[in-house]
């Protein structure tokens, strides 16, 4: 294989991979649970990275949604974890959320927003699906909606699920967030 | 005098509220907490909007050049009613673009008549660029920069063939342009907003009588400072002030001692959410009976119904 075609099959691998988010944490947050863990789960298939917002209105309609969506699929080897990065997250305050909002899965708390900045995330329920090695498949909202949910919204983290549980290429990588901004140290 | 006068400060006031409040409103409100204010401005997640504002105020007096608060006399009376088509539209993340369509009509009575007339008034264009997003970090607020050009699409109150009482007077005849700073913060369900504009006018030719006289108007400078509150189920209610001041203007070259003008107004606004499309906005808004706080103004309440419909 000639240098020039050696270079055009690296250009088309380096534009068909999928994105991997720049800077993304590997390192471990505190939880709400008291343990520190890694953003994304190791043994898991994939892991759904949301972030969160104590104050948003958009949060807390999404958090039925959100409880229905760990119900369906952690039984098919996808983690849950939400991040706390804005500037007042405490391990306390956001326990005490998780709980009031019955959350299956414990909230990461990250007051100086490294993670936020990291992954880009700008406004709440900002959601990545991940697999095991950091590369992002999915990025955006839970759905179309902002905080008056409709029956005929697009779940768009539901079908990226969908697309890598079925070995597909996930039909949106990337949707709009409706939520509040993140408000970071 | 006092109709154009008015005229002009409510154009001004409109600017200010079409691109001066955040729309972003809240990061713990997601959004609400700008509309309570002004239905022109899109929140961050919209791309575009249209919307329908009706307006209608009574006169209840007027200040004099020194500022000094008179009732309206016995048998006079106004009422202005205004209807303003409007629309914005994203065209970068961090730029908007909006639309004023006003439609303005006026009610005036005096001992001896009574006459209704109106029309299209003036239209303005305005532009905002957020540099910083309220509630997008604890140490640094939202920053924005406001810009608007105003036609004078609107018949001037010394065109020809005015009714007696002058109540088809929509427009103040000549350009504005507007430039202004908005910096606004989000503290937990509470957004805090300051807006500075200054707005310049180009001369022009009035004839009245058959007498003509070049006219400049001073630079109009703003302040418009609001706080809003955001229920959690994003409805919202808002507190704003304004006061806008000016100097004399200039005819023939020369200072018209006295001609200088300024204005406070209060407004008391509330916003209703009916879906992630449609909202509702309600305001009272008056400038107070009190001396000194207007100068060659109308004193006047007025309430305001609007309708907004957007798209993410």
């Amino acid at each position: 294989m000639d240098l020039k075609r050696l270079a055009l099959v690296g250009l088309t691998l380096w534009a068909c991979a999928p994105a991997r988010t720049p800077g993304f944490v590997s390192g471990r947050l505190p939880g709400t649970d008291g343990a520190s863990h890694p953003i994304v789960d190791p043994e898991a298939k994939f892991t759904v990275v949301e972030f969160f917002s104590a104050h948003c209105p958009c949060q807390a309609q999404h958090d039925a949604r959100l409880r229905e969506l760990v119900k369906r699929y952690r039984g098919q080897g996808i983690a849950f974890v939400a991040i706390d990065s804005e500037a007042e997250a405490t391990v306390s305050r956001d326990r005490a959320e998780a709980a009031r909002r019955g959350y299956p899965y414990v909230i990461l708390v990250d007051p100086e927003g490294t993670a936020a900045r990291a992954m880009k995330a700008d406004y709440a329920t900002y959601s990545l699906l991940v697999d095991r090695a950091g590369t992002v498949l999915f990025r955006g909202g839970i759905d179309s909606d902002r905080s008056h949910l409709r029956d005929d919204a697009t779940p768009y983290l539901q079908n990226a699920i969908d697309d890598v549980l079925a070995a597909r290429p996930v039909r949106l990588p990337e949707a709009k967030t409706l939520g509040c901004s993140l408000m970071l140290k | 005098m006092s109709r154009r006068r008015s005229t002009f400060v409510e154009r001004l006031a409109a600017i200010t509220v079409l691109v001066g409040w955040s729309a972003h409103a809240n990061a713990q409100a997601c959004c609400a907490g700008t509309g309570a204010v002004t239905p022109g401005r899109l929140a961050l997640h919209e791309v575009a909007l249209v919307g329908v504002q009706l307006k209608g105020a009574a006169e209840l007096g007027s200040f004099d050049a020194r500022g000094q608060y008179e009732k309206a006399p016995v048998g006079a009376s106004e009422l202005n009613l205004e209807q303003d088509l409007f629309g914005a539209i994203r065209f970068l993340d961090r730029a908007q673009l909006a639309l004023l369509v006003p439609f303005v009509e006026t009610r005036r009575t005096n001992r001896a008549a009574s006459e209704f007339g109106g029309g299209l008034g003036d239209l303005n264009l305005s532009l905002r660029y957020d540099f910083t997003l309220a509630g997008a970090s604890r140490s640094v607020p939202g920053i924005a920069a406001l810009s608007g050009i105003t036609f004078p699409t609107g018949t001037p109150p010394d065109a020809e063939d005015l009714r007696p009482l002058a109540t088809d007077a929509t427009g103040i005849g000549a350009f504005q342009g507007s430039l202004g700073l908005a910096v606004e913060q989000v503290f937990g369900a509470w957004l805090v907003s300051a807006t500075g504009l200054v707005a310049v006018r180009s001369a022009r030719n009035v004839t009245t009588g058959g007498v003509t006289v070049h006219e400049r108007l001073a630079p109009q400078w703003t302040a418009l400072g609001a706080v809003a509150y955001v229920l959690p189920s994003e409805a919202a209610i808002a507190l704003s002030i304004s006061y806008a001041t000016e100097g004399n203007a200039v005819i023939d070259g020369a200072e018209a001692a006295g001609s200088g003008r300024r204005m406070t107004t209060v407004t008391l606004g509330g916003l209703l959410p009916l879906s992630d499309s449609w909202r509702l906005q309600g305001a009272l808004f008056a400038n107070p009976p009190f001396s000194d706080t207007s100068r060659n103004q109308t004193g006047f309440c007025g309430l305001s119904f609007t309708v907004v419909h957007s798209w993410t």
